[in-house]
This record gives structure tokens, sequence and C-alpha cells, in this order.
């Protein structure tokens, strides 16, 4: 079934305003991709690569110097749609604690409708309803302050989804969160897209997240380096490297193992396949 | 060797006396010999800041005692000072911490109310620059005028400028991609290695503890779970996951192909080893 594309950026350049006369550097140059309903998409990229100036061309929070991006046919660059494109594309930033404004999680919920107009009665379902999908339902009338990174985020994720967005971009939302904030994070977003059909593009530097998206884009430069699945991407190790990313420590070892001369298959991405490929060099495969 | 730091039956109590009374650290008893690169893990709340709090006398312990170099640092309350020169901490996201005109002149905060001569100061301050990596025209900035990973490796040369026996960093590579967190692990292994420091570094990254630390101390809901070196702590990896925490993957894959029958060695820690340690194998016979 072919899918419906939802943003499109054509041949985009972008370069932040220059104050000292001098002519600014290009952060994106020449950005060309689509991204279709219900896809998950991860953008990765190093510090500097472009990839958080990208992302805020999906809701008009910047609009390319050249070239043309679409929301659901929508120019970007058109003031009368703007309300109408941030209604469909929700952003979720770095740190928690600067996303949260109200001093009741329901009421930081609630904040983006009361603005919008909803009326009280259907705030308070799309208020549920938003925190239920995040699981923070049952801490809705804690205060913000008392809650762990993980649990900010999702609340601030929560305040996205109430506005019932066709697409969640989030940038870098668990660079600020331990191991566990990360994995619960981690595991609302994929709900969001697998469940409730939410289009995502995750933007972030970790490997291993990246690898639970269908597709990732590898952006450094400016530029787009790579845009595939993830065991296509995380098979080109030396590329990754050199452009300053890391490959999970799976891939790696078959990379050197198959440099070394052994027979052992490309694009392996998880540890059970490294396991797997590892045995079967040693005849104790998962057959035998 | 010589022991550097010692703790015994130290413990704290947060809130004492309160409905919230919680025990931080219940009878923690180690010892660090000079020298050592310690890798300090554990969940968020399991007491390793109130740890490294103790260290450098920021926090009082309510029962028990800690020895810098042989001395109880509290057996003069008056004198505390002398052990945060000799035990320098960086807190998590130390960026934020910068306050001077200058980074110049926030460098030598630490030197000057140490009673250094102005020369010594200027000495220090460049050579603490250096250690990290910026570029002497950048002393003259503001800090304001640098990006977030050099704002955070002027706050570190902060604390290296002191030049302290003992280093502690909480998390220091939080939040940034691969490039600026080598950056920093190598300027750290560097200082440990010109002055013989120790140095303690928190991490939630079981791979950087894995590559750089020698010991490891696990904390557990106030208690020192596990302590000894790095390859005898990485090999217990079931009970790790039962407490929650990872381990690199690369132990993970390896304990996999133990339990496949696959004599490999138990304490693998970086791709490398492990590569060499499957081509030796196989070269054997692979023991089949």
């Amino acid at each position: 079934m072919p899918k419906k594309r939802f943003i499109e950026a054509e041949n985009i350049s972008y370069a932040y305003p220059s104050y000292d006369g001098m002519i600014p550097p290009l952060v994106l140059d020449g950005v060309s991709m689509s991204i279709c309903e219900g896809e998950i998409v991860a953008v990765l990229g190093h510090n500097g690569s472009g990839k958080s100036t990208l992302a805020k061309h999906f809701n008009s929070i910047l609009i390319p110097t050249s070239g043309k991006v679409t929301v659901d046919g929508m120019d970007t660059a058109s003031e009368e749609k703007l309300y109408e494109i941030r209604q469909e594309v929700g952003m979720v930033f770095q740190n928690p604690d600067n996303q949260i404004v109200a001093t009741v999680v329901e009421e930081d919920v609630a904040f983006a409708l009361e603005n919008l107009g909803v009326p009280p009665k259907e705030i308070r379902e799309r208020v549920n309803d938003a925190l239920k999908k995040v699981g923070m339902y049952e801490y809705r009338e804690h205060a913000p302050y008392q809650l762990s990174g993980g649990q900010k985020q999702r609340v601030a994720i929560a305040g996205i989804i109430a506005m019932r967005p066709k697409c969640v971009v989030l940038d870098e939302p668990t660079a600020m969160l331990d191991p566990k904030g990360r994995k619960e994070v981690m595991s609302t977003i994929r709900q969001l897209n697998e469940e409730f059909g939410i289009t995502v593009v995750l933007i972030t530097h970790y490997m291993d997240e990246a690898a639970e998206c269908g597709r990732v884009v590898v952006i450094d430069d400016g530029k787009i380096l790579l845009d595939n699945t993830p065991k296509e991407v995380f098979s080109q190790v030396d590329l990754l490297r050199r452009h300053g990313l890391d490959v999970p420590q799976a891939a790696e070892l078959c990379h050197e193992l198959r440099l070394s001369g052994l027979d052992v298959p490309e694009g392996v991405l998880t540890e059970r396949e490294c396991v797997e490929a590892i045995a079967a060099l040693f005849g104790k495969g998962a057959s035998a | 060797m010589s022991e550097i730091i010692r703790t015994e039956h130290l413990s704290y109590v947060y809130s004492a006396g309160t409905p919230f009374e919680n025990a931080a650290l219940d009878d923690i008893n180690i010892s660090v010999e000079e020298g050592t690169f310690l890798g300090l893990i554990g969940h968020t709340g399991s007491g390793k800041s109130t740890l490294i709090q103790h260290l450098n006398g920021l926090l009082k312990p309510d029962s028990g005692k800690v020895y810098i170099g042989g001395e109880d640092i509290w057996a003069d309350p008056k004198k505390i000072r002398r052990f945060r020169f000799k035990v320098g901490l960086v807190f998590q996201y130390p960026e934020y911490q910068l306050f001077e005109e200058t980074v110049r002149k926030d460098i030598s905060f630490g030197p000057r109310n140490m009673g250094l001569s102005e020369e010594e100061i200027a000495g220090r301050v460049l050579e603490a620059a250096e250690l990290v990596g910026l570029p002497e025209n950048y002393l003259d900035k503001s800090p304001f005028e640098l990006s977030g990973g050099e704002k955070r490796r002027a706050a570190i040369a902060g604390v290296l400028a002191m030049r302290p026996e003992v280093l502690i960093l909480d998390e220091p590579t939080a939040g940034l991609d691969p490039r600026g967190r080598e950056h920093i692990l190598g300027e750290i292994a560097e200082y440990h290695d010109r002055y013989g420091a120790t140095i303690i570094l928190v991490s939630h990254s079981m791979e950087d503890v894995a590559r750089f630390a020698d010991h490891v101390l696990i904390m557990d809901h106030g208690h020192a779970a596990m302590y000894g070196t790095t390859r005898e702590i990485f090999r217990r990896v079931g009970e790790l996951t039962e407490m929650g925490l990872e381990v690199p993957q690369i132990s993970r894959i390896f304990a996999g192909l133990a339990a496949r029958g696959i004599p490999v060695p138990e304490s693998v820690l970086t791709v490398g080893e492990a590569k060499e340690a499957v081509l030796r194998l196989l070269r054997e016979g692979g023991g089949v």
C-alpha cells in the first residue's frame, strides 16, 4: 500500500541570520527528504550536524532560506497556515524542565488546549486520554518537581499529544535522562507510533534508539549521508565512524570479524544476531 | 601504592526525623588506592551523588568517617576547605556554573581561592585550558560565546586548575554526542596519566566505564553492592541485570556465547578484546 507523503522537504538550505556582516555558513545544504504518514524515522547526527535545524523546519519554527517544506500539503512558509501546521506537527525538546509550565501535571497537559480555546469538557477528556497514552494518568495531580526526568518528559509528550497532532517531532528527548528514563520515553514513543498511528520523527545521537526505528536518516555537515533501514545504515561502520558517530558494539564486532576474513553476515544489528553469527563460526548456530 | 580514600561505616540520612526520612548511604566501607580510575555506577537514587559529596566534605556523615590521604577530614571542621582543594568535584552539567566575565577569570577562580601567586595561577590556567583542548584565544572570550561542549570543558578546566589529587566527575558526558564524549573522556584519562591522579567517574554508560576504569563500585539503595576490578564486576552479568543495571553490550554477547557452550573468556570489556578472543579460539580449533 503506497503511503501518503506527509512532510516533504524539497532541496532546502538554511543559514542562521548573520549579525556581523559575514556570510553565514549553510547549516542545511540542499536537503531533500519525505516522511510518510505512520512512519517512525530517526534522524541521526553529531552536534552541529544540522539535525535539530532540520527538525525545526518540520513545524515551521524555521523556514528554509531556499527550497520548500510542505506539511500535509501546506507550505511552511505560509503564515496563514502556521497554526494549522503546528497543530498537526508537535515538537518535544531535550530538557523536560524547560517545557513544563504549570504546577500540577494535568494543568500542564491542558495548557495548549486552553490556549486553543477547546471547550472545558473536551479538555478534560483529551487530558485524561493523553496522560493514559503516556502512562502518567496516576500522576495527574502530582507536582512536576516530584517526578523523575523520564516522567517529566512523558508529561511533556502528553501535552503535545493532547493537541491530537498527526506527527510528533522529538529533538533528543532522552539526552538528559538516565537509562531507566530513556527506556520509559522510548517505549512511549514507539507506542505512539505503533498503537496510535502517530508519525514520529526522532532526532537523536543514540544509535540504539535509532536502531529501534523503521528508518534512519544520517545527516552530517547539513547534508543527508544515508537514508535507509537501520540494518543497512549500521552496516556502514567505517562511514559512520568517520562522521563522528558510533555503531552498536554488536555491529562493530561483526564488522571487525568480517574484516579479519571470517564468514560473518553483513547487517548484524542486535545482540542476538551477533551471538548467532559467532556461534555459527564455531558450528554452534541455531540449527546445530 | 598507598590508600588515598577510605570510608568507615559511612552513613547519611536525608530529612531525618520527617516522614520523608531516607537512608541515602548505609554503612559504606571502601578503600581506594592512589592512582585508581574508579567507575561509580548505580541507578538514579542509589546514593552515588550523596557519596561523592562526602568525599570532599560538602556533606557531613551522620555517622562514620571519611579519610583522605589518611586524614579524617572532619577531625577539625575549620580545616575542611583543604580537602576541597585536594578532592575536586565536577558536578553534572557544570557549564551552568560558569559565572565570570571571561573564561580565563572563571578558570582562575579556584586557584585564586587557594592563595596561589598570580604567576602560578596564570600558568595553571594555561595548562588546564590546554588539557581540555581550549585554544588560548578562547580565554578572553565570555563563557557565553562558547558552544555547549566548550563551556563544559571550560568548567572542567576550572577544577583541573586546582590540580586536585582526586578528581570526581558526576556524569561529565551527559547529553554529549559520541565525538564530544570521546573528547572529555580522553582529557580525563590524560589528567589521570599525567599527574597520577585518582579519578572517580560517575557514569550511566557501562561501555565508557569498561573502557576507562580499572575499578568499579556499584551502588544500590544506599549500599556499596559490589566493588572490585572492572573485569571482576562486569563478569557478573546476571547479578547486575537483576539490579536493573546494564552491562556493556559486548559482555552480554559473550555471556550469550558462553551459554551456547563456546569456551569464550568470561570477562571481555571492549570490542577489540572480543575480536582477539574469537580469533584466538578459532585458531585453537574452537574447542569444538
